[in-house]
């Protein structure tokens, strides 16, 4: 999906520029194009703008009586408080850590899944398979952690599973060593399926005839795969894929959040909780200000560095 | 495509149909699961290890989540939210995306960096926290429905659909008077309904699994949608579902069944819309794809 969004932020518009008169004459015939607009540029304003000045409360000694203005700035004092911090930088390794797990485990699953969709010959099966593997897209996190305690609970149907075949039973949900491979594995089985949209829509492009020619070579499934299909899709997995580096300080928070609990903070914490934590449970606005902004400059410098280097590859930036 | 049957070709096909039903049983049977984990009796469901079929399914808990009004009121409120929010944040996608289609629109280009912006960009979860805080809609269910006025993406989906409708239409109508509101109301939304159910039920299923927006700001139960009180007892293992109430032996008796109902309960709508959904979004990603 990001690939998209980012993509179809690149429009061009750039227009010769023509005489006053003309852009006079043109505002005026397009009044009411202004007024349309309007609605959302205001909502835009608030919700989004408005919270960007609030930021600078990062570098206030914030109190909600004084107010954004009224509360002392104190400079980069919030910021260096937070670089000493040991937990800080323990959220920041686990973002970083397991975005590189979901990378090696989760990028190239959806990729697979295409390629082997791809060599269904039944149409109608295929589309079934397809209906059936993009529905956990559409569920929300907090119904799918609901199922997932369901099934990996004590009493759950592993653990009863395990025990019944003699072993005993595994703490899925609270030990550090099972938690990043939870969110990994309930990553890939939430998202493989929609995954696959963008890389079956680049195969639905590929000419049949170059299977046939290379069955008439003699090559086989496997060679015909390495060959043909997977070269097809090398352009959008290396785009993806740089886009993926884009994204590499998000923690997923929805995923996260309804997963964890205090048992598994050492493996499991990430900066958007841990923000979330000490900005609204402990109402340290100023410092979860800091680390938001910190984060979003990170985010930042990432996207032009992502950008510039999809341009050199690819010939075409994300913006 | 004609492939030729070689013996390592069927060996292959065969494992392949294989591991897409393998696949395909791994996404189904959670769902599964829970919903048979909703009708089947306690005792029944501590013998057995995996559920297939229960020997006297019961509808105990589905009896007992639709008598509480916490959970009624809460459906209400979802269905008021999904409704309300999808008219709303379509409509103003859908305003803001018609103009933009005009190339020789003076300021186009920096109304659209202005909206590419926030995509990229954005305060942080505490100053919009203060800022929702300050505007007086924590406790409202505004909240739920006015912030989320435009999603980007979508609105770019939209752009490129309208893109796509034939100009002398719209010439034919300016000859006939028409202003642009007119043209917009008249043919533009009428032509793009495809476009529109897509993107609605997109947004409708977004609003309906919204569980964030109401933990941020919504304190009080009463405004609370299912997903927010999926949320409370699913994670939060708060099985309280009585207003005031507290633990009554009903259920302790029912446990786990009223958890697997109040799963189903909330993706049943989504199962529902979803084949139309399906229909509809496969294109809607290829709209985005062709347009790079």
């Amino acid at each position: 999906m990001k690939v998209i969004q980012a993509k179809m932020a690149n429009s061009k518009t750039a227009q010769p520029l023509k005489a006053p008169n003309d852009v006079w004459r043109r505002i005026l015939k397009y009044k009411m194009l202004y007024v349309m607009v309007l609605p959302s540029l205001a909502f835009l304003f608030i919700f989004h703008y408005i919270p960007i000045y609030g930021a600078s409360i990062a570098f206030k000694d914030f109190w909600v009586t004084k107010g954004i203005l009224g509360s002392p700035w104190v400079g980069f004092e919030h910021f260096e408080k937070l670089f000493r911090t040991d937990k800080f930088w323990q959220v920041f390794r686990n973002t970083i850590e397991i975005n590189l797990l979901r990378l090696v485990f989760g990028f190239p699953a959806p990729i697979i899944l295409a390629i082997l969709l791809n060599e269904v010959r039944n149409q109608l099966f295929k589309r079934s398979i397809q209906t059936i593997v993009y529905l956990p897209h559409f569920i929300s996190w907090v119904t799918i952690a609901g199922i997932i305690f369901t099934l990996l609970s004590n009493e759950g149907l592993v653990n009863k599973a395990i025990i019944a075949l003699g072993g005993d039973p595994v703490n899925f949900l609270t030990s550090n060593g099972m938690f990043r491979p939870l969110l990994v594995l309930s990553g890939i089985w939430k998202e493989v399926g929609w995954g696959t949209i963008i890389y079956l829509a680049a195969l639905a492009g590929v000419n049949p005839d170059l299977y046939e020619a290379a069955t008439v070579d003699g090559a086989n499934r496997f060679k015909q795969i390495l060959h043909i299909t997977l070269p097809s899709l090398l352009p959008i997995i290396s785009i993806l894929l740089i886009l993926n580096f884009g994204s590499m300080m998000n923690g997923g928070f929805d995923q996260v959040f309804n997963l964890y609990n205090t048992m598994v903070y050492e493996s499991g914490d990430v900066i958007d909780t841990y923000v979330y934590r000490i900005g609204l449970t402990q109402g340290e606005y100023s410092v979860a200000t800091a680390i938001g902004l910190f984060l979003n400059l990170i985010n930042f410098v990432l996207l032009v560095i992502v950008n510039w280097t999809a341009k050199r590859i690819g010939g075409q930036g994300i913006y | 495509m004609v492939r030729s049957k070689s013996i390592s070709g069927t060996i292959f096909d065969t494992l392949n149909i294989l591991f897409m039903l393998l696949l395909a049983a791994v996404t189904l049977y959670p769902f599964w699961h829970v919903l048979i984990g909703s009708i089947m009796p306690y005792e029944e469901s501590i013998r057995s290890v995996i559920y297939l079929f229960p020997q006297r399914p019961t509808f105990e808990a589905y009896h007992y989540v639709f008598s509480k009004d916490t959970l009624v009121g809460a459906l209400l409120v979802s269905v008021f939210v999904t409704a309300a929010g999808m008219l709303y944040q379509l409509f103003i996608t859908a305003i803001t995306a018609y103009p933009l289609i005009k190339q020789d629109l003076p300021g186009r280009t920096f109304i659209f960096m202005y909206i590419i912006f926030t995509m990229f960009f954005g305060g942080g979860l505490i100053p919009y926290y203060l800022l929702i805080k300050s505007l007086g809609m924590v406790n409202s269910l505004a909240v739920m429905i006015i912030p989320a006025a435009i999603s980007t993406y979508n609105m770019i989906v939209l752009k490129t659909f309208f893109q796509n409708i034939p100009l002398e239409l719209e010439e034919s109508a300016k000859i006939d008077g028409a202003g642009y509101m007119t043209i917009f109301f008249r043919i533009i939304l009428p032509l793009s309904v495809p476009a529109l159910t897509t993107i609605g039920l997109f947004i409708a299923v977004g609003q309906w699994n919204n569980w964030y927006t109401p933990m941020l700001f919504l304190n009080d139960k009463d405004l609370w949608p299912l997903a927010m009180v999926l949320r409370d007892i699913l994670i939060n293992n708060n099985m309280e579902l009585t207003r005031g109430g507290s633990y009554v032996s009903q259920e302790f008796m029912l446990g786990d069944t009223i958890k697997n109902a109040v799963v189903i309960v909330s993706v049943v709508p989504i199962i529902i819309v979803y084949p139309f959904i399906q229909k509809h979004f496969v294109k809607g990603v290829m709209i985005g794809s062709i347009k790079s």
